[in-house]
Formats: C-alpha cells, structure tokens, sequence
C-alpha cells in the first residue's frame, strides 16, 4: 500500500520538476544552489535527478551554461535562454490551468461527500 | 576527500568521452557544496548515499535506452526469429537428408547412417540457429538504434504518427502493393536452399553414379576451390537478404525507398553472380573431361559449348533483375489514396 503511495507519487510530481527548476532559474544558478532553492521552498528533489536535469535543460536549449571560476571552487552556472524564457512561461500557464481545474474537481468532490 | 573521487570516477567512467570532465568537473564542485569546509568521513559518506548509485546517475546523465530492441519492433522480433527457428530447422533436416542418401555406400548398416544423419541434423541447427540468432539481433538493434525504420504502426509505413486513416489503409491497400508474410518467408526459404547448395555443391550438384540402394555424388560439376573463392561474397548476399527480408516484413507494403534497396540488391546479385559464372576455372576438369566422353565431343568444342551456358545463364540473371527491379518500382508507385476514393 505504501509502496504503492509512493510510487504513484513520484509519478505525480514527476511532471513538475522540469517546471520547478525552470522557475529559478530566471537569475544564474548551480547545482547545489538550486536544490537549496527549492528545498526551501518545500520542493524535495533527488541529486542524482537534478543534475541530469540541468544538462538535458541545456540540450534541448532551454538554458545556458557558463563555467565560474573566479572563487575559490569553479562552478558551472546555469540560465535560461530566450528560447527558455518562452517555454517556461507557456508552461507556467499551462500548469495554473490545470492545476485550477484539478482543484475544482477535487474541492467538487468534498462537497459532494458531503451530502 | 579520496571517496569522493572515487564516486566522480565511478560516475563518469560509464558516460561518453566527450562530456566526461565537464560532468567530473561539476559534480566535483556539487559534492564539495554540500559539504562544509572540513568534514569528517561520515559526512561525506552520508552526502554521497543521497547523490545514490553511481551507475544510477551514470545512466540519468545519458538518458540513453537501456534496451537493444524496444517495444516497437519486438514483437516483429519474436515473430520472425521464431519463423526462420522453424525454416532452418526444415532445411537442415532436408538437406541433411539428401545429403545422407548421396553419401551411401555399400558397408554402412542403416542403423548407424540414421543415427549419423541425426546427430548431424542436431549439430546443425544448433549452429545455424545459432548464427541466425546472433545476426536477426544485430539486425534488429540496427534498426532499433539507427531509426531507419520510423517507430510508429508496422502497416503505416513511413507515416510517423498513427492516425485512424491507417485501419482502412491496411485493408484498402491493393494486392500487388501489399507484402505479405508468407512472401517474405518463401524469400527466406528460397534464399536457404540456395545458400545450402551453393556450400554443399560438391555433393549435391554432381554426377550420381547408383550404388546399391542410394546414389554417390562422384564428379561435382563446379570447382569447390572456385565456389569457396567466393564465399565472403555469399555471405554478404544472405546478410543483405535477410535484413531485407526484415524490412519487407515490417514494412508490409511497397515503398520508393524499398523498391530503391531491391534495385541495388538486384545489382549486387547480379555482380555477384556475372563474376562467378564468367570464371574461367568454374567446371571441374573431371566433370569436363567426363562429359567429353559422354557426348563424344571434343575439349575445345565442350569450353565453347559451357561458355555459351555461361553467358545465356547471366543474360537471363540480368533480364531477371531488371525485371524484378522494374515491377519493384511499379509496385511501389501504385497510388493507395487514389485507388481509396470511389
């Protein structure tokens, strides 16, 4: 049962993650900087995930990278292009209207346990 | 600060040359941001069972699939690996039937000559099926990987998404243009047989003298010495036969790219076969010499007489293929929409 919850759940946000960094990456971020990003903000994402992520982003040309290397440790930056900046507001849209929509259903579906 | 090298190295060495030191580079730098500045070996440890497996993130990083034949094209796997399991089987049986029947001779009991051809039969399809296995899954994983083959409805052709006009498509298709399986596998077979007697000509392709309840092949017609010359050429032949045939299978219908692959293997056939015949030490000496005597002719007039063979043998191959190459064309030009509206 719980395997199953679980299972199904990571399904669920799956989705999301891609929507998630994209979302911060409106100002250059690394790697670690953006997992502390989203934890803060709730979001738990796997490392091994996130990192192969970034780079897929940056193959499909959602972001662009560029190596630090002014501090003491080099870090590699990651942006989104204009090409990203478009993506990601479609997809922000998409999300809002999918995510009003499933609430109504499931905020439907208390009131009518209730009668 | 050692263990994390290791899992860098552990991580990078399964990803490709190219983009290895950039993702050693940065995961070095990530591993280091979530640590502080001197942590202890336990930290780091915990770190790194988050960061989890390495192949796991080796794999993540790649995103390529982990499988040689995908669900697009198994199920045509199965199929026609199971077919031409059972084809070889047939053919191995037969040959080796024939076979055992022209290598009689007087002093074996039947007992031990069945049981000969048996373990013979065995031995072979364990070879041949084999080979076939091996070479079928190369095939497939080429298709697979390369793409050559769009990854949509096997009827649909080289439409890349299915749509419902597909279904009327499959049953509208005119006849000629249509491949059926059972077409495919005569191709199969016919290619085997052939196969089987170009390597086994010695015995089978001769002059059979009776003896006592079976034949022996005495004189073989052709040169083995000349046949084997050629056999990486052969090999080739049935390597491009079967991927074809694979093609066709999947395909099911006539495209221009198909009839265009049928027409250069038309002409490799054709090359093939127009060097092999136009050899000069083709017939076996032993078989000339015997003919001689059959027909009571002389040397020069009989080297005439095969060369005329020779040369009316290719000129037919040759009207063949242009033919064969020629109704290719034709099949795959027949218009599917047009014969679809009433």
């Amino acid at each position: 049962m719980s395997d199953l919850f679980a299972s199904l759940a990571t399904e669920l946000r799956r989705g999301t993650l891609t929507l998630a960094a994209l979302s911060q990456l409106e100002t250059p971020q690394y790697g670690y900087s953006l997992v502390q990003r989203l934890e803060k903000s709730g979001i738990t994402i796997d490392q091994s995930t996130l990192y192969p992520l970034l780079r897929r982003l940056e193959k499909q040309k959602l972001v662009t990278s560029s190596w630090d290397t002014s501090e003491s440790r080099p870090r590699k930056y990651y942006v989104l292009s204009s090409y990203g900046k478009q993506v990601y507001a479609q997809l922000k849209g998409e999300w809002l209207k999918t995510s009003f929509e499933l609430q109504q259903l499931l905020e439907g579906e208390r009131q009518n346990e209730a009668y | 600060m050692k263990l994390i090298d290791l899992y860098v190295y552990e991580v990078t060495r399964r990803l490709p040359l190219k983009i290895r030191e950039d993702i050693a580079l940065e995961l070095h730098s990530s591993i280091q941001d979530m640590l502080s500045e001197d942590s202890t070996e336990e930290e780091i440890k915990e770190q790194l069972t988050k960061l989890g497996d390495p192949a796991k993130l080796a794999h993540n990083f790649t995103g390529r699939p982990t499988f040689l034949i995908g669900p697009a094209f198994y199920e045509h796997y199965l199929s026609i690996l199971k077919l031409s399991l059972i084809m070889t089987l047939a053919v191995v049986l037969v040959t080796q039937i024939i076979f055992s029947l022209t290598s009689i001779s007087g002093e074996i009991d039947p007992g031990s000559l069945l049981l000969q051809t048996l373990f013979n039969v065995v031995g072979q399809s364990f070879m041949v099926g084999a080979q076939l296995f091996f070479w079928m899954t190369i095939v497939f994983a080429f298709i697979e990987k390369s793409g050559v083959i769009p990854d949509s409805s096997p009827q649909s052709g080289a439409r890349s998404r299915w749509s419902p006009d597909d279904l009327t498509h499959v049953h509208t298709l005119p006849k000629k243009k249509r491949i059926t399986k059972s077409k495919v596998i005569w191709n199969l077979i016919w290619t085997a047989v052939l196969a089987g007697l170009y390597f086994n000509a010695s015995h089978l392709i001769a002059v059979f003298e009776r003896v006592g309840i079976g034949f022996k092949s005495s004189i073989p017609v052709f040169n083995e010495e000349v046949l084997l010359y050629f056999w990486p050429f052969v090999i080739l032949l049935i390597a491009i036969e079967a991927a074809l045939a694979v093609y066709k299978w999947v395909l099911g219908q006539w495209t221009q790219h198909l009839a265009l692959l049928n027409m250069a293997r038309n002409g490799i056939f054709l090359a093939f076969f127009a060097a092999v015949a136009s050899r000069p030490a083709l017939f076996n000496p032993a078989f000339i010499s015997y003919m001689q005597e059959q027909l009571g002719q002389s040397h020069a007039e009989l080297i005439i007489g095969l060369q005329w063979l020779c040369l009316t043998s290719i000129l037919t191959v040759i009207l063949y293929t242009v033919i064969n190459s020629y109704e290719g064309i034709k099949k795959a030009r027949l218009n599917v929409t047009r014969l679809l509206t009433p």
